[in-house]
């Protein structure tokens, strides 16, 4: 199991190594010199040559790509992210004090998606084919379809606007985190049912289902203990592309709630054209999502014994 | 010795399937006595795993179930689901085919049997365990391998796991579906002679299921032969072996290493449309024309033996006696003889 | 060695028939043909759209602004007094158009590198793999959006931005089928005989993994109109005036307690776009008989 691990971990530093070039090549994606970017963004207006190039030598953009390459990576090994193009704050500082923010709505909306998905799964397993099926099947394909800044929007009009039972947006009391963790939950909770009334439709019709009802087991048991710990292994796995879901789909309903977390933080840093801020966000959303993916990984290995033992000896 | 444990009375199973009706098994009279072994023989898929799985009512929702199955007095068919989970396991014990697939892979071996003991007898985890190891060290596997998951078991060991779980509860009836299958010649022997060494211990029954010929001439008391659902001949195993009635069992002898090996010639029938007449016919080799119009029933006895072919000498008695049908039934005697069977 | 021959083209032509039985059952699965027609309804809206919109999507008309639903106005009016019902109508027109161009260039392009991939093996495989794991390590639509902002908005940044990202689905799902494939006798015989790996690729490889693909591709379509209105909704995408569901979607907002309908239609129509490919995708994966695959699901 070690050796699985330690192959993963060197899978994912190659993938953190690329991703870091993705991240230092963002500047180069604007149109226009990097130097000229910078002093828009950081004094709003035009500036003379001279002053573009005092700020060209004192960022080091005078150097060759590959050596400010290496200088900012040099950097990033050190927790040195830069300072934000715009307000000057330790770019590193600015994303941890936003972390909790994002951190807390994504689990909120996990646990959202769980507990819609796992029961509408696992019925419509056991009853496959029957009209519960088919409807929860029909609701998901819809769910699947509706994206989530509409639903955001509709829950807003519906609980905030008409019934004023939620506020609309904002960051705080739990009362904030109702819309958009439902909003980020329910269209997570469309494709985790289906992904479990997938597998536990496959576990269902495995020999070793019909081999326990033969020793007399009853179908309680038989679920509880028998189908269920095998059904939800893929579910787990899919909990960690769930993360990265979360992560992408925490930009767009952060905006829409004016939640004061990593994904907003990003938009707006976009729209200042704030590189060092994109820089830091886009890099630290790619590792938080490779550690993550990483860890389901390795759970995912305890969990499931033949992976457990195999890589054992 | 001659109280039945377990009586089949024309039992019929069908499965609807998108190409039409398929019948597993027809018109099946078998009877286990108490202590004895009985094999169940055929080639692959003419419907053994199914009248084994039928016994306990195994089969999927989609299959259909007419006749009786009578265990000790209780007609299994009539019960419900809760009743019957009373009897699988406590009384009548099954290994499927196939331990690898019917082990469950996340969770361990001893877990898999004391689970047995916690659910029919209401045993304390602790206790349940403690019986799990014993029943594991009773099939030859040390009792501290029971926190291992079945993937770290070899193929026979695997076996043998299957063998305490379906011995766990001392069932009156075993029902062992090819419990050699895959193995090499010497394991297959040492299962082998564990499942009917156990078997024989506690005084139980079982019935064999297997394609192995030798194996159910060594470990059997009777041997039921099985062709395209139904059962073509049924008698004691010597009889059989030395004396088979039915050309099938004739050719099934053939295909043995030590006989010839010439395969049985020809597939086997499709079972939803079985062919007219007797269903062997097509393949058979004695065949005469009759054979594609009339379907025979199982005749007898004769001694213990029942067959189902016009060319049985039960069957020709019955049959006003004509010319083709005896010389044909010489031949096929005539051929017994001379391969020395 | 004709003998070989033709024993390949039999083994390969029993597995194709299998294939073309499923073209068969599509034809009864009633799931796929309603996605179709759904489908086919949308491209009638994009292609006759002046026919159908009675307005002009672009005519502002000060003195009707925020008109609820009526006969003249199917969907009411926006704040600048445009035709909501003709603006969704030319909306489809933007996001077909976007659907349709990233995924015919995602799907070529990760097919041929999942065909490389798969069938040479080696440091090429690895290389490309690696570059779909980075790719992939963003999740959802962060490169997109970082890259579409960077560029700036409008049509083509929208559609390099998805196209950048969303080709390694392909490649990944189409180096899985040659791996799969390579292990057929078919292919294994090919190899025999004939050793140009660009033949076997082209005449035996290809055409057996493009069915996963379709699927694939079809699924992706209602994907990558999700992305594109995001990119809009947020502003990073299609500008105002143009038609566009999701920048009609955030143009709305400040009005959602006055006038609903600015975000309630474009919003519909986003999702019986979407629901039509994805109630398409998962119709033609029931007939090709795969099962649900998670990388398909997972996005």
């Amino acid at each position: 199991m070690w050796k699985y691990i330690a192959k993963r971990l060197a899978m994912v530093s190659i993938v953190i190594a690329g991703v870091t070039f993705i991240a230092f090549s963002a500047m180069y994606f604007a149109p226009g010199d990097p130097a000229e970017v910078i002093a828009l963004a950081r004094y709003g207006e035009d500036l003379s040559a001279s002053q573009i190039g005092t700020l060209r030598e004192a960022e080091g953009l005078d150097a060759p790509v590959h050596i400010q390459y290496l200088i900012w990576v040099g950097h990033l090994l050190r927790l040195d992210l830069g300072k934000s193009l715009v307000t000057s704050e330790d770019v590193l500082a600015e994303i941890l004090q936003k972390l909790p923010a994002t951190a807390k709505l994504a689990i909120a909306s996990l646990l959202v998606s769980f507990l819609i998905a796992l029961p509408a799964g696992i019925l419509s397993a056991l009853r496959k084919n029957s009209l519960l099926d088919r409807g929860c099947m029909f609701v998901s394909l819809v769910g699947v379809s509706i994206p989530n800044f509409w639903l955001g929007l509709l829950l807003i009009w519906l609980f905030a606007l008409t019934l004023h039972m939620f506020p609309s947006f904002g960051y705080g009391s739990l009362k904030h985190f109702v819309l958009p963790a439902l909003t980020l939950g329910t269209s997570l909770a469309a494709v985790t049912a289906r992904l479990t009334r997938a597998s536990l439709l496959e576990v269902l019709g495995q020999e070793y289902i019909v081999a326990a009802r033969a020793r007399g087991l009853d179908e309680h048991t038989i679920l509880f203990r028998h189908a269920l710990k095998n059904a939800l292994l893929p579910v787990i796995t899919f909990a960690g592309m769930q993360f990265g879901y979360l992560l992408g789909g925490a930009v767009i309903v952060e905006t829409i709630f004016s939640w004061p977390g990593i994904g907003k933080l990003l938009v707006d840093s976009i729209f200042a054209r704030d590189f060092s801020m994109i820089q830091g966000c886009v890099l630290f959303i790619a590792v938080l999502f490779s550690l993550s993916s990483l860890a389901v990984d390795i759970l995912y290995a305890v969990l499931d014994p033949r992976i457990r033992y195999d890589r054992h000896d | 010795m001659s109280y039945s444990i377990l009586s089949i009375e024309d039992l019929k199973v069908s499965f609807k399937t998108s190409k039409g009706t398929v019948t597993a098994n027809e018109s099946i009279y078998l009877e286990i006595k108490e202590g004895e072994i009985l094999g169940l023989i055929g080639e692959t898929g003419c419907g053994k795993t199914t009248l084994g799985k039928a016994i306990l009512r195994l089969l999927s929702g989609k299959a259909k179930l007419e006749g009786k199955i009578v265990y000790r007095g209780t007609d299994l068919l009539t019960l419900t689901e809760k009743e019957m989970r009373l009897f699988r396991g406590k009384k009548i014990g099954i290994m499927l085919q196939n331990p690898s697939a019917c082990l469950n892979p996340v969770l361990s071996a001893g877990r898999q049997i004391a689970e047995i003991y916690r659910y029919h007898e209401g045993m304390g985890k602790k206790e349940a365990e403690k019986k799990a190891g014993e029943m594991l060290e009773l099939v030859g596997i040390s009792s501290s391998r029971g926190c291992d998951y079945p993937h770290q078991f070899s193929g026979g060991m695997m076996q043998r796991v299957m063998v305490a779980i379906g011995l766990a509860l001392r069932p009156g009836l075993l029902v062992a579906d090819e419990p050699t299958k895959g193995l090499d010649q010497d394991t297959k022997l040492q299962i082998a002679e564990l499942i009917a060494g156990l078997v024989r211990k506690e005084n139980a029954s079982m019935l064999l299921i297997t394609h192995d010929l030798e194996l159910a001439g060594s470990f059997t008391d009777r041997i039921a032969v099985m062709y395209a659902g139904e059962i073509v001949e049924i008698g004691k195993t010597a009889e059989i072996i030395s004396n088979p009635k039915h050309p099938y069992t004739l050719d099934l002898l053939h295909s043995l290493p030590g006989k010839g090996l010439r395969m049985v010639s020809g597939q086997p029938p499709s079972l939803v449309s079985p062919p007219s007449g007797c269903r062997y016919h097509p393949r058979c080799s004695f065949r005469v024309e009759a054979c594609s119009v009339a379907h025979p029933g199982l005749m007898g006895p004769e001694g213990e033996r029942f067959t189902r072919c016009l060319l049985s000498e039960k069957g020709r008695k019955k049959e006003t006696a004509a010319q083709p049908f005896l010389t044909a039934q010489a031949a096929f005697r005539c051929r017994c003889e001379g391969e020395g069977i | 060695m004709t003998d070989m021959i033709e024993k390949i083209k039999l083994t390969e032509k029993a597995y194709l028939a299998e294939k073309r039985l499923v073209f068969g059952e599509f034809r009864k699965n009633r799931l796929a043909i309603s996605g179709l027609l759904l489908i086919a309804v949308l491209c009638f809206l994009a292609m006759f759209a002046p026919e159908i919109a009675p307005h002009d999507p672009l005519a502002q008309k000060l003195d009707s602004r925020l008109l609820s639903p009526s006969s003249e106005y199917p969907f009411g009016t926006d704040e600048l007094g445009r035709c909501i019902f003709s603006r969704v109508v030319y909306g489809t027109r933007v996001s077909l158009g976007i659907g349709l161009l990233v995924v015919a260039a995602t799907s070529i392009a990760g097919t041929v590198l999942g065909l490389l991939s798969g069938y040479m093996g080696g440091f090429l495989d690895e290389a490309i793999m690696r570059g779909v794991d980075i790719v992939m390590a963003f999740p959802n639509i962060i490169l997109a959006l970082v890259i579409a902002g960077l560029l700036g908005p409008g049509f083509s940044s929208v559609v390099l931005a998805l196209a950048l990202t969303q080709w390694p689905v392909y490649a990944r799902l189409v180096r899985g089928q040659v791996l799969s494939l390579r292990k057929r006798a078919f292919v294994e015989a090919a190899r025999a005989l004939r050793p140009s790996s660009f033949y076997i690729m082209r005449k035996h490889i290809l055409p057996n993994c493009m069915g996963p693909v379709i699927v694939l591709g079809t699924l992706e379509i209602a994907h990558v109109i999700i992305f594109a209105a995001a990119l809009s909704f947020l502003g990073l995408g299609i500008q105002p005036p143009d038609p566009e569901w999701g920048s009609m979607l955030k143009a709305g907002i400040p009005y959602l307690r006055t006038a609903p309908q600015l975000t309630f239609f474009p919003g519909l129509m986003i999702i019986f776009t979407v629901f039509s490919f994805n109630f398409a995708g998962d119709g033609l994966r029931d007939s090709f008989g795969q099962p649900a695959n998670q990388e398909v699901l997972a996005r």
